[in-house]
């Protein structure tokens, strides 16, 4: 995690670079404070969208259709249709006690 | 948290008692909302950081080297190792209802003060502390229900027992939150189409998700928000268009018998059809609205208009009856201490913890997070003027039906109001009348509009958000008593069928009809007699329910205990004994005095006395018009009467039983405790 984390050093050393003569590797500096940026963007909202799924009882299915495939060779997954009326069904067929 | 040095914790400590003292001692005319925040903020902190980690190192012995049911049960639908805070957004958007929001509103007769430091002393001593352990022993049973663990743990009549109590807090639960809902839309043409609105904007969802997109959530919800913000809009106009204004402007009674055919219709119906769709929107829309809310009160920082204490901590307040001790810590149920987390906390969530090690997170923090939020419901009901306050939430037997007989009764209390503030308040919102408006809800809407209101100031903005407020509350009930009354089916089922087998067969249409007509009925004839209730009906089933819920709390602690002994812990056995002898005393008194207290405000044996001696004499008590009427107040005394006895002999029963497991314990040199056996983390092939 803390891989992708955009530094503020790189930030601040590529505008600095960008505003003094070496604009080449102040450039590429910005360019990687980006995509480091970017990747932390894009994993924030897997996490949100994981959390906002599994809050309703949707598990991930990447991670269940990975996990039947390696510990359970000779099964076929569901497919993602059939995996989410799957989970629908388990959440609510006995209802729900819900906090009041 | 890991960074904080002992300085910042002195520090964080330092403010915490500041921002406790100040609430405590300050006794201006107004305080800012902020110093409730800032308290529980620090408060909780120090809490989770000092409280919650010793429980969880010490007294439970975390370890999180053993592998959980999720690893150990991997199959990538129910058991599954999930991150630690995907696993806190889950089990918090499980255990956040309707109830914290609710509570804290009609607890603010007393005052803000009492309700905050029970909110606050409640939640670290009591509800984090049963949510965490409960999960912690169900995380170390493969996931099982609390039910299960009491049997398997106390005995099986202890287990039959407690299922009995969970299907009786099922049925008053969803009497009461159907009361809410009925409360806030009686006479209000705006609130009920909207949320009429909300069952085909679910169906519409539903077949879109079947048949047109299927898993696609994401833009379905937004649709359906959408779809809701228009509902709210057009239903202003609705409500002012003559024709239809009248269609929907609905008495209380018709409301009661629409919510009982919706509940039976809605839980029969298949769940991809209603339910699922719908509880996605409301379970969205909840984080969404509490999130917002924080927001606002933060930006915004409020004043609160209600004193510290009021005078009804004497017992003779308007909202509920019976004096602070106990009755204020059975109205704040959930917030503070909540039995219906123990069954959240044994479902799913066990199954989806990777490491021991993230228990005290998601057990501990996320019941601090909710009573949190039963603290910005406290705030958004203070903000109000008290006059105001009192005048939606008193019943019409005290404060008359117009404006100026309940202005003239609210200010003979000592809280200065003019009927022309109750009149200009309504056409604020967008409604004829706010007198009466009990159930917590519309306190809670009007609160939220006025504070949401400060920071987007705008013409007609404040009817906007008070429907939005409302349509949020009831979107979630009408979720919940869909989805409960389905689980006081099932239960139904398996309790009747151990009488009569072929009632068990869940696939049985027969068995399945009878059995939802019976649960229906349950909460249907409470909310009925909680809607002609001269009383107003929240009165007197708010009460039963919070004895109900405590109850429930008593229960899970008790087991708590039992198994703290069992694991030949008795060291720590002052953690969840503490609660524990606290909501006994709590709900054992209350039971009493609902029982048998002289006074009939709050004695439902003395109430139906008082009305069944006067009958006899031929005489008609108000509100009551006729005999029959009469007759009826007394029935419904004595019903409310038994089912308290029941509630009551429910605890004390769950009570001998759990001595005597925890007696037998003790007899033992070894633990006896039945955890599944000990597997190391390393050994799982990932």
């Amino acid at each position: 995690m803390s891989r992708l984390n955009p530094s503020r050093a790189d930030a601040g050393r590529s505008m600095a670079a960008l505003l003094g003569r070496d604009w080449r590797s102040g450039f590429s500096l910005l360019v990687r404070w980006w995509r480091s940026a970017r990747l932390l963007s894009a994993r924030l909202w897997r996490t949100g969208s994981q959390t906002a799924r599994l809050a309703i009882g949707i598990p991930d299915y990447d991670n269940y259709a990975d996990h039947i495939r390696r510990h359970h060779p000779g099964r076929e997954p569901m497919d993602r249709d059939a995996f989410f009326h799957e989970r629908m069904q388990a959440r609510y067929g006995k209802g729900r006690s819900r906090c009041c | 948290m890991k960074g904080l040095s002992w300085f910042a914790w002195l520090a964080m400590a330092v403010l915490a008692a500041f921002s406790v003292g100040t609430i405590a001692l300050h006794r201006g005319e107004t305080i800012n909302a902020m110093w409730l925040v800032v308290a529980a903020v620090s408060v909780f902190t120090i809490a989770y950081r000092f409280y919650g980690r010793f429980i969880a190192v010490h007294a439970l012995g975390i370890d999180p080297s053993r592998a959980t049911p999720a690893w150990r049960r991997n199959d990538g639908l129910d058991y599954v190792p999930t991150e630690k805070s995907v696993v806190f957004g889950h089990h918090f958007a499980a255990i956040a209802g309707a109830g914290p929001l609710v509570g804290p509103v009609l607890a603010a007769q007393m005052g803000y003060l009492p309700g905050t430091l029970w909110i606050l002393v409640g939640v670290v001593l009591a509800g984090a502390v049963q949510d965490m352990m409960v999960l912690f022993f169900s995380t170390r049973r493969d996931g099982r229900s609390l039910g299960e663990m009491i049997r398997a743990e106390m005995g099986p009549a202890a287990g039959v027992i407690s299922m009995i109590g969970i299907l009786m807090i099922m049925v008053i639960l969803l009497a009461v939150l159907a009361l809410v809902v009925v409360k806030a839309l009686a006479e209000s043409p705006w609130g009920t189409f909207t949320v009429a609105m909300t069952i085909p904007i679910a169906i519409l969802m539903g077949l879109y998700l079947r048949h047109f997109r299927p898993g696609r959530i994401l833009e379905v919800s937004v649709m359906g928000f959408a779809l809701l913000l228009l509902a709210i809009w057009v239903g202003g106009m609705v409500a002012a268009d003559p024709v239809w204004g009248d269609i929907f402007h609905l008495k209380g009674t018709t409301l009661a018998w629409l919510m009982i055919g919706y509940g039976f219709v809605a839980s029969v119906l298949p769940v991809w059809f209603l339910l699922a769709p719908r509880d996605y929107l409301s379970t969205f829309l909840k984080i969404g609205t509490v999130l917002m809310l924080a927001l606002a009160i933060i930006v915004a920082m409020p004043e609160l208009q209600m004193p510290a204490m009021t005078r009804f901590i004497d017992g003779t307040g308007p909202v509920f009856s019976g004096k602070l001790f106990p009755f204020l810590f059975i109205t704040i149920a959930c917030g503070s201490v909540s039995g219906f987390h123990a069954l959240i906390a044994s479902g799913t969530t066990p199954k989806m913890i990777s490491s021991e090690a993230h228990i005290p997170m998601i057990g501990y923090g996320a019941m601090l997070m909710e009573a949190f939020v039963a603290i910005m419901a406290l705030i958004a009901a203070c903000v109000l003027e008290p006059g105001v306050y009192f005048a939606m939430n008193a019943p019409a037997a005290l404060i008359g039906t117009t404006a100026e007989s309940a202005a003239a009764a609210i200010s003979s209390w000592g809280f200065v109001l003019t009927p022309e503030v109750l009149i200009a308040t309504a056409k604020d919102i967008g409604e004829t009348t706010i007198l009466s408006r009990t159930g917590g809800a519309p306190t809670l809407a009007v609160g939220m509009a006025q504070i949401l209101h400060g920071l987007i100031p705008g013409q007609g903005m404040m009817a906007f958000w008070y429907h939005y407020a409302i349509l949020f509350e009831a979107l979630f009930i009408l979720t919940t008593i869909d989805a409960g009354t389905r689980v006081a089916r099932f239960m139904i089922q398996e309790l009747l069928g151990m009488a009569y087998a072929p009632l068990a067969r869940t696939d049985s249409w027969a068995a399945n009809i009878t059995c939802t007509l019976l649960a229906v009925s349950g909460w249907g004839w409470f909310l009925y007699q909680g809607v002609v209730d001269p009383l107003g009906g929240i009165n007197t089933l708010w009460p039963l329910f919070g004895i109900a819920n405590q109850m429930l709390a008593g229960l899970a602690l008790v087991f708590c205990c039992v198994v703290m002994v069992k694991m030949k812990r008795e060291k720590y056995l002052w953690i969840p004994l503490l609660p524990t002898a606290w909501l006994l005393v709590c709900t054992l008194t209350a039971g009493w005095q609902k029982l048998f207290d002289p006074n009939p405000k709050i004695g439902f044996i003395a109430n139906a006395r008082r009305f069944g001696d006067a009958a006899a004499r031929g005489e008609v008590l108000a509100p009551a018009k006729s005999i029959e009427e009469m007759q009826r107040v007394v029935f419904n005394n004595y019903i409310d009467a038994g089912l308290t006895a029941l509630f009551v002999s429910v605890v004390i029963a769950i009570v001998f039983f759990g001595l005597r497991a925890a007696f037998a314990a003790r007899s033992s040199s070894a633990p006896t405790t039945r955890e599944s056996e000990h597997v190391a983390l390393e050994s799982i092939p990932r």
